[in-house]
């Protein structure tokens, strides 16, 4: 008997380094990784399908994410559990209310935003610990977990909010105690728990009972093995975990030390290297140092580089990186008279550093540009 | 570019002209007007600029008018190194004719010959310079701009140390124009790419802020919803468990209520039992009272009787004397009465004694008044008719006393006999006068003066003439005066004889009547006199007629009081109501005050008697009102025993007394015992535990319905925003606002470099131009201070232009000189661009320039163009006095050798 646990949907979700076209692309995977859990459950033989919360980026998405996201779900061909998360607690004015969804959601999907347990199907209960609003007073989870009949039955448990074992801290708004859970899952009242709220995929205890299946479509640079779902078999008191990647997108962090134009091109070669550029989103950091040239050329691969990747981010604070203004081509220019004089007085002021030394700088990178579009170098 | 020569033949009006002009100081070209001097070097300009065959206007208007023959120009010039000689024939025959003599002799001509002049020229030659510096006649007095000059921008940016003036204006020009996207030139504002991004953040951030404000609402109310939510099911779960409870406190009210209606029961039968006893008790205290009063009653019937008869005792004797005291008061009111009536009665006869004095005086006035006029003209007449004047009165009174002198001398110094007596004695003067044997005196009696002389007692008697006296029985002497006695009686006579005729003249008979008649007179007079002053005093001040009406008046009033007076009871005329004589109003006044006093005092009197009767009375009519009543009560109590004892006797009234006290016992005992019992049940408690519940439960609904409208309400909201995917509108409205601010922060950065490259640029630059305007400004300006002033000063713009001229402290636009200053400034900047220039220069030519000039101007313009070495000056002018102060100047005078002399 398998289930298909996924989680962290976050239909909606926006970054704001894509560009319309690229975020639309974004959506539009988000939309499609439900109809590749759907082939998944039906490809595993799953009895149903769990989502541990975030189906949904936000509580109040646009209808047309709504709609998307119940077309796609209508090809599904199993049960589908939606469990309400911290970003889309259950209540008045949430999604699960709004006229789109309600007069929208196919008949097999069902909104867990109670604590009554679902019979998929026979010999299996499902029972949701659903959010209720984003600041939880309790732990609806391991509350869920020990309300359960300890009868060994094939229950799962879908809950949302983080374990602080695995995210480091306590987090007071809706964490989870996996001692209680844990103790639930030994007294039989739990074979399974389906965590969602970490993007990651991610084991929570010993046993492999209690697990994050992590986002289907990854949106975060830090996500462990994202973009992936999991088929759980409970036909044994300790379920058989499967992990299945179905995501399309992928975040890189690339981290550079550049001191010449082979660092350049050693960036500007990786980056070309980047697969399925259109389903990229790249962040660079760089430190070193460059010549303005250098500096200038920097920009212009990093520039048209970012036109093939989805997201191309090179952001300030993430650049460590020193421009030498002297003994560069700037300073090689053969001008004559006051042109002279101003450039040597923008590379004293570059030299001289902080804000005003930065302004030169780029007032001299300007100038070197400048210079050779009239032919003067 | 210096000029040597220049010779024209047939160019205009010109048949041969030449001239040799000095290179390296001023040369003066004089002629006339119209003689051909602007031909020269509009001549020189066809000649290095066009083609032999040129068939251009000015080329052709250079053709003499009269004559069909070709234009020749020729002039000998130094281009750069070069010495040459150029010569074009024009409009007929084209030639042209070049021929180089250093630095290696050449001859060219035709095209060839121009091609090689126009390399040299261009080679040698600032051309714009050289159209700088020449000053034509009617030349615009706009600022002379030198920037095109390169070889003045040679020399002063060589000056400047190689600045590169101009050599970077195209890189300037690209920064300026990448600046200007970012910046307007001049006031540095913001342009539409950096507004506009500013603009696009700013909506960025306001739509962010909106969709933030409107989701912040949805999940305040979606919280506030759930709160509401949760608040119900408490409020519900405490109403589930208030419910039963009440119910259970109900019951224990409910047995507490029983026992509260039965206590209640027991009051009601204690009030009951209590009236109950409390009437018995007060019929009995009635009945009791009620015999008491009737024996009270019987009492007090005999003391009223008692009383009333003393009330009439006392009574009795008062009315006697009050009778008494009426009579004697009506006797006294008559008495007063009376006197009342005398009083007026003298009253009206005082007044109308008053008024006839009043009457009679007026009349007695106007008598007065009358006699005065009637005596004044009775005076009149008698003064009228009268004999009488002052003069005659005086003789009569001067002959009356010379007669009484006369008698009296007679008298007087007639001899005197003196008779004394020695004894009694009786002397009788028988007859003193003569011829009155008798002695009987005219006029006196008939009898004689007898005088009784006691012993010791004398008698002088005078003897007038005859004197006889008896001397008792004794004797009787006759004594005669003598001589002068006849004097003196003629003097008599005399006088005598004057006072008849002066009182025959008067008309009396004698001094006396002579006397009486003057005091008639006077009298007369006095009354003539007197009349007015009579009519003054009488009238008082008044006239007549007030006088007689005054008379009228009191006649009337006179009448009316007689007529009163006689109306009067008892009067004939005159009141005879006085039986006391009052007599005056005061007296009658006196009187009737004694009478008023003394009714007053009886009435006084009577009235304290009458007072005393009347308590007397009221003591007798209260006594018998008393006794009336005090009777009446007694009958009426008597009365209402006896009905109260055919109710009941007194003895059923006393039983009925005790049975309620009893019943009245009973009912306060057990209404004790009901109020221990209630008091173990601790009704109050279980009361207000039923009353806490029930309140708290009405709360519980109230709230409960205020939740369901509530959240009603917040549905209902939810409901209309629910589809309007605010949150993901959010998302987007933030990736968008932070796109937004990178891609700002990107803009400015690339905004400052280039603004910072541009400021690097201008402010080199400027400090370059500044440096390469310098010699020229400083020319310009040492010059300009011998012409114009020591403290002046001028501004170049880049274009080497004068923009504007500080003289005497005031700066002034360039555009804002008068013509002759704008001429002076281009004149001494041309000459400045000139000396810089060098060798490397042009001439400057100044054709009939200055004439805008004042004469101290121009000599010391004169004097700096004589100072001149080095630049060639060529001045056409048609008046050589003008520039005759130019030292060292070379004179020329323009001839047209083959046609009429110019001189």
């Amino acid at each position: 008997m398998r289930v298909l646990h996924t989680s962290d949907w976050q239909l909606g979700m926006t970054r704001h380094y894509l560009g319309a076209e690229d975020q639309g692309r974004f959506s539009q995977a988000r939309v499609d990784a439900i109809r590749g859990l759907g082939a998944l459950a039906a490809e595993q033989g799953c009895v149903c399908m769990v989502v541990a919360g975030d189906v949904f980026e936000t509580n109040q998405p646009d209808a047309r994410t709504v709609l998307r996201a119940l077309d796609a779900l209508r090809e599904v061909t199993v049960p589908v559990y939606l469990l309400p998360g911290n970003h889309d607690p259950a209540g008045p004015g949430s999604v699960w209310r709004s006229a789109a969804f309600r007069e929208r959601c196919p008949d097999h999907v069902e909104v867990l935003d109670d604590t009554t347990a679902r019979r998929p199907v026979d010999g299996l209960e499902v029972v949701g610990a659903p959010w209720t609003s984003k600041q939880p007073v309790a732990d609806l989870t391991a509350e869920v977990c020990e309300a359960a009949p300890p009868d060994h039955a094939r229950r799962i448990v879908v809950g949302h909010g983080s374990v602080a074992e695995v995210s480091g801290g306590f987090d007071a708004a809706g964490t989870i105690d996996l001692g209680r859970v844990t103790r639930a899952i030994s007294q039989g009242r739990v074979r399974y728990v389906a965590l969602g709220d970490r993007h990651s995929c991610t084991r929570v205890d010993a046993d492999g009972q209690v697990w994050y299946a992590g986002a289907p479509e990854p949106t975060d640079y830090d996500e462990v093995d994202p973009g992936t779902a999991l088929v759980v078999d409970l036909t044994d008191p300790v379920p058989a975990v499967t992990r299945h990647h179905i995501g399309t997108w992928r975040f890189h962090r690339l981290h550079r030390e550049v001191a010449g134009d082979d660092d350049l091109d050693a960036l500007a070669a990786e980056l070309d290297a980047i697969d399925d550029p259109q389903r990229a989103i790249v962040k660079v950091s760089i430190a070193g140092t460059l010549d303005l040239q250098q500096a200038a050329r920097l920009d212009e691969l990093l520039t048209a580089r970012s036109l093939a990747l989805a997201a191309l981010e090179h952001p300030d604070r993430h650049r460590d990186l020193a421009v030498q203004v002297s003994g560069s081509d700037v300073t090689d220019l053969p001008l004559t008279g006051y042109a002279a004089l101003a450039r040597d007085r923008l590379l004293s002021a570059a030299e001289s550093g902080g804000p005003e030394g930065e302004v030169a700088t780029d007032a001299l990178a300007l100038l070197l540009r400048l210079a050779g579009e009239g032919g003067t170098r | 570019m210096r000029i040597h020569r220049l010779t024209l033949q047939d160019v205009r009006g010109l048949h041969h002209a030449q001239v040799e002009l000095a290179t390296d100081r001023v040369t003066v070209i004089e002629a006339p007007n119209e003689t051909g001097k602007s031909t020269l070097f509009d001549a020189l300009d066809v000649l290095l600029h066009e083609r032999d065959r040129s068939g251009k206007k000015h080329v052709k208007a250079l053709k003499p008018v009269d004559r069909d023959v070709p234009t020749v120009i020729e002039a000998e010039l130094t281009l750069g190194p070069h010495r040459l000689t150029v010569r074009k024939r024009f409009n007929r025959q084209p030639v042209t004719e070049l021929v180089v003599t250093t630095p290696a002799p050449r001859q060219l001509t035709g095209d060839e010959a121009h091609d090689e002049l126009q390399r040299l020229l261009e080679e040698h030659t600032d051309l714009a310079l050289l159209e700088a510096l020449r000053f034509r006649q009617g030349r615009s007095l706009d600022a002379l701009a030198l920037g095109v000059s390169s070889s003045l921008a040679a020399v002063l940016d060589a000056g400047a140390g190689g600045t590169g003036v101009g050599d970077e204006d195209a890189l300037h020009d690209r920064i300026l124009a990448e600046a200007a996207r970012y910046h307007t030139l001049k006031a540095r504002t913001p342009t539409k790419l950096l507004t506009g991004s500013r603009d696009a953040l700013s909506d960025a951030e306001a739509e962010v802020e909106r969709l933030r404000k409107l989701q912040a609402e949805l999940t305040d109310a979606a919280d506030r919803a759930a709160a509401i939510a949760l608040e119900q099911r408490e409020v519900r779960g405490r109403r589930d468990e208030l419910v039963p409870e009440l119910a259970r406190r109900r019951e224990a009210a409910r047995a507490v209520t029983d026992l509260r209606t039965k206590r209640s029961a027991a009051e009601a039968a204690l009030k009951v039992a209590a009236a109950d006893h409390a009437r018995a008790a007060e019929a009995q205290a009635a009945r009791e009272g009620l015999r008491q009063q009737v024996a009270q009653a019987q009492e007090s019937v005999a003391t009223a009787e008692e009383q009333r008869r003393a009330a009439e005792d006392a009574l009795a004797p008062l009315q006697v004397t009050l009778a008494e005291e009426d009579a004697a008061l009506a006797g006294r009111e008559a008495e007063l009465q009376r006197a009342r009536e005398a009083l007026t009665s003298v009253r009206l006869q005082t007044d109308l004694e008053r008024a006839e004095q009043d009457l009679e005086r007026d009349r007695t006035r106007r008598r007065r008044i009358e006699d005065a006029h009637e005596a004044a003209a009775e005076a009149a007449t008698f003064l009228a008719g009268t004999t009488s004047s002052p003069p005659r009165h005086e003789r009569v009174r001067l002959a009356s006393d010379a007669l009484r002198v006369a008698e009296v001398r007679l008298d007087a110094e007639a001899p005197t006999v003196t008779v004394s007596a020695r004894q009694d004695l009786v002397v009788s003067q028988v007859d003193g006068t003569p011829g009155t044997p008798d002695g009987t005196p005219d006029g006196t009696p008939d009898g004689e003066e007898v005088t009784s002389l006691a012993p010791g007692d004398s008698l002088e008697l005078p003897i007038p003439d005859r004197l006889r006296l008896r001397l008792g029985e004794v004797a009787d002497i006759e004594v005669v005066a003598g001589r002068s006695l006849e004097d003196r009686q003629v003097a008599l006579r005399t006088a005598r004889a004057e006072l008849a005729a002066a009182c025959e003249e008067l008309g009396v008979d004698g001094p006396d009547a002579a006397e009486a008649l003057a005091d008639e007179v006077a009298r007369h007079r006095d009354a003539l006199g007197e009349r007015d002053a009579v009519v003054a005093r009488e009238l008082d001040g008044q006239d007549l007629d007030t006088l007689e009406a005054r008379i009228r008046d009191a006649t009337a009033t006179v009448a009316s009081l007689q007529q009163r007076l006689h109306e009067r009871p008892g009067s004939g005329g005159r009141s005879d109501a006085d039986p006391e004589g009052a007599g005056t109003p005061e007296q009658a006044e006196t009187v009737l005050s004694e009478l008023e006093a003394a009714l007053a005092e009886q009435r006084g009197q009577r009235a304290s008697r009458a007072r005393m009767v009347a308590e007397g009375h009221e003591e007798l009519v209260a006594a018998r009102t008393r006794a009336g009543a005090m009777a009446a009560e007694l009958d009426r109590l008597r009365a209402a025993l006896s009905r109260a004892r055919t109710q009941a006797d007194d003895d059923t009234v006393a039983g009925a007394t005790t049975g309620a006290a009893a019943i009245e016992t009973d009912a306060r005992a057990e209404l004790r015992a009901l109020d221990d019992r209630l008091a173990t049940h601790n009704a109050a408690a279980v009361e207000l535990e039923v009353e806490v519940a029930a309140a708290e439960l009405d709360a519980l609904d109230r709230r409960l319905a205020e939740l369901r409208e509530e959240a009603a309400g917040i549905a209902g909201r939810l409901e209309v925003h629910g589809d309007d995917g605010v949150g993901e509108s959010l998302l987007t409205a933030e990736a968008e606002l932070h796109r937004r601010r990178r891609d700002d922060r990107s803009l400015r950065r690339r905004a400052a470099a280039a603004l910072a490259l541009r400021d690097a640029f201008e402010a080199a630059r400027e400090e370059a131009y500044a440096a390469y305007r310098a010699p020229l400004r400083e020319r310009i300006v040492a010059a300009g201070r011998l012409v114009l002033g020591a403290d002046l000063d001028i501004q170049l713009d880049e274009e080497l232009r004068v923009t504007s001229r500080t003289l005497q402290g005031r700066t002034l636009p360039f555009g804002q000189l008068s013509a002759g200053a704008r001429e002076q400034l281009a004149i001494l900047t041309a000459l400045a661009a000139a000396d810089l220039a060098g060798e490397g220069g042009v001439p400057l030519v100044l054709d009939d320039t200055l004439g805008y000039t004042d004469p101290v101007r121009l000599e010391r313009l004169a004097a700096l163009l004589g100072r001149t070495r080095g630049p060639q000056v060529v001045v056409l002018t048609c008046v050589g006095s003008r520039f005759a102060a130019i030292p060292g100047a070379e004179v020329v005078h323009l001839r047209d050798r083959s046609g009429p002399s110019s001189d």
